[in-house]
């Protein structure tokens, strides 16, 4: 016991390394040219508590405000959308006990695009408080869809996972189908709806990372102390509940803690798919099932891999932007089927 | 505190039909009890509203001395302990995992397991003789040694009631044998309360030192074994000619399938004709 126990520390250090490792490496990847020591020196001087004593006064003001205002928060909020996706997709998929779970199965993702979609419409296109119109209707969107999914899929207070799925299914196509009809009667804003709807970190700043990051992880973490229970549940629920875990109320409060953290994602960075399915199934394959686990594990590795895809996707035909959900379905697409055809030879 | 379990006068039904109707017997502490019955007599359906999986449309369960209904799900996994008829776990958890599992109800939401958790499920491995394969995969191992795994997990739930949905059914003679002795001795030696529903009624009068009788959700009885397995009413039940005979190696009574009767022939006939 005490063996695995340190294997799984291990692990966690390793990717904690990585990431830190991914973080100096992506911020000197780019047209400006930085140094990686002089970026770690920036990026120390950011830092909340020894950040003062770092002097950088010797480096072009370019290449601090590069670094420390343009990069730094952007490659921050990618690790955090990464992080959040993840550890959403990997609740969901013990939950439901389904691999094809992820954050967006119960309507999260039409419901954002929806929302944002009638603020592009009708011209919202202003910043109040840090947080634009866009990202604000995306966030009540993302709400209300998963709210009416819970809702039809909720039987006597009980929520049947295959009434769940498909609900879900119902009110994506529900939302998707209301958002086609908004492109097709203002058809002028078809380029904005869709570059929304594929998700991007371009001109995102310090003000969308101060809106993530708590949610992100104080989300975590509540979906962290219940992974025990999504151990248990995982032999079945009813099993579960015979063995003592209060299988209606551990779905009601992972599925609410999910919803919300999928909203002020997705509000701040658009629908990025694939992330939350495929990066549980790798880390699962890698450090087995158990959630204590495969949760911190699961968000490290998806804060590594959306900063490594956003890297790619500002520089590789640069200086034009692609949509990083475009990389991160490229690269998840195949891995997908992968897993179906896995999954196929099991049955 | 006498009886384990009493059960008041359940009635159960799905959508209109009723499977269960107006059931009520009790089950002594530290009994050896089985319930068996031919298809669709509701056995399953006793079994499950017996563990709060189903609630009763009317009726009361009472464990112990108190409402099924108002233990609370960890409170209630602290008394009973569940054994399904099969467990078809598709994630690769060792056999220690699913066995601390047990432990859950035992173990505050913000703790950790402790040393004492780790013994006992070193004791519930021992007991099952499962220990040399605690680090194997619970998908790697036979069927056999699989349901000695999940009773060792339900050993480690420290319940004094096990109950247990024919927990044979997908094994072979020689790991019934196995699955039955040990839950016997379990019974002798720590006094636990076992409940089980057995098809095979043969495998059912030699374990067991009660029977229940059930047929289209009616108990037709309940009593000591010797008094249960009788050709008057496992007929009843069964609607066969039989033997009831004692055998002399094992000593218990032995039901020999004879043939359908001939009436219920008859009356399928009818039936197809009709």
């Amino acid at each position: 016991m005490n063996f695995t126990r340190k294997k799984k520390l291990g692990i966690l250090l390793s990717l904690f390394l990585t990431f830190l490792l991914v973080l100096v490496f992506a911020s000197v990847t780019g047209a400006a040219n930085v140094k990686p020591i002089d970026s770690i020196r920036i990026i120390l001087s950011r830092l909340p508590l020894i950040g003062g004593s770092i002097d950088v006064s010797d480096l072009p003001t370019s290449q601090i405000s590069i670094i420390g205002n343009i990069r730094l928060p952007r490659i921050l909020l990618a690790f955090v959308v990464g992080f959040g996706l993840s550890v959403v997709g990997a609740a969901m998929q013990g939950m439901l006990k389904n691999p094809m779970a992820d954050p967006f199965i119960v309507g999260t993702s039409s419901g954002a695009a929806f929302g944002a979609a009638i603020a592009i419409v009708l011209k919202l296109n202003k910043a109040v408080g840090g947080m634009g119109i866009v990202s604000f209707c995306a966030f009540l969107g993302a709400l209300l869809a998963t709210s009416i999914v819970y809702s039809l899929a909720r039987i006597k207070n009980k929520v049947p996972v295959t009434t769940l799925l498909l609900a879900g299914v119902a009110t994506g196509q529900f939302f998707t189908a209301i958002m086609s009809f908004l492109m097709v009667i203002s058809s002028k804003d078809v380029s904005s709806i869709i570059f929304w709807t594929m998700g991007s970190f371009s001109a995102r700043g310090w003000s969308q990372l101060q809106l993530a990051v708590l949610p992100v992880f104080i989300g975590s973490a509540v979906i962290y102390l219940f992974s025990k229970d999504l151990n248990v549940m995982l032999l079945g629920e009813t099993t579960a509940q015979n063995t003592g875990v209060p299988v209606e109320r551990v779905k009601r409060y992972i599925l609410i803690t999910s919803a919300l953290m999928t909203a002020v994602v997705v509000s701040v960075s658009g629908i990025i798919g694939f992330l939350g399915l495929i990066i549980p199934h790798i880390i699962r394959m890698l450090v087995g099932p158990d959630h204590k686990i495969l949760i911190p594990s699961s968000g490290l590795l998806g804060g590594i891999f959306l900063i490594l895809a956003d890297t790619l996707a500002r520089t590789i035909i640069a200086p034009t932007e692609i949509p990083v959900g475009i990389i991160t379905a490229i690269a998840g697409g195949p891995f997908f089927i992968y897993l179906l055809r896995k999954n196929k030879r099991m049955i | 505190m006498n009886k384990a379990m009493d059960i008041k006068n359940i009635t159960f039904k799905y959508d209109e039909s009723v499977i269960l109707d107006k059931i009520a017997f009790s089950i002594k502490k530290g009994s050896f009890i089985t319930i068996i019955g031919p298809n669709g007599s509701g056995k399953s359906t006793l079994l499950k509203l017996m563990t709060a999986n189903l609630m009763p449309d009317s009726g009361e369960m009472v464990l112990w001395d108190k409402a099924l209904k108002a233990y609370s799900t960890k409170d209630l996994a602290r008394n009973v302990a569940v054994v399904p008829q099969e467990s078809n776990i598709q994630y690769d958890f060792t056999v220690y995992d699913i066995v601390l599992m047990g432990r859950y109800p035992h173990i505050k939401r913000f703790e950790r397991e402790d040393p004492e958790d780790h013994d006992k499920v070193k004791i519930a491995l021992l007991r099952t003789n499962t220990w040399h394969l605690k680090d194997r995969s619970i998908n790697e191992i036979s069927g056999g040694e699989r349901q000695r795994v999940i009773i060792a997990k339900a050993l480690a739930q420290e319940t004094k009631v096990i109950i247990l949905d024919e927990p044979t059914s997908s094994l072979d003679i020689h790991h019934q044998l196995e699955i039955l002795d040990l839950l016997k001795e379990l019974n002798e030696e720590t006094g636990v309360t076992i409940i089980m529903v057995l098809h095979d009624i043969n495998l059912a009068a030699r374990y067991s030192q009660e029977v229940v009788l059930l047929h289209l959700g009616n108990l037709i009885t309940i009593g000591a074994t010797e008094e249960v397995i009788t050709v008057e009413n496992l007929q009843r039940a069964y609607d066969i000619e039989m033997i009831v005979e004692r055998n002399s190696y094992t000593g218990c009574l032995n039901m020999i399938p004879l043939s359908l009767r001939r009436d219920s022939i008859k009356r399928r006939h009818n039936n197809e004709e009709g």
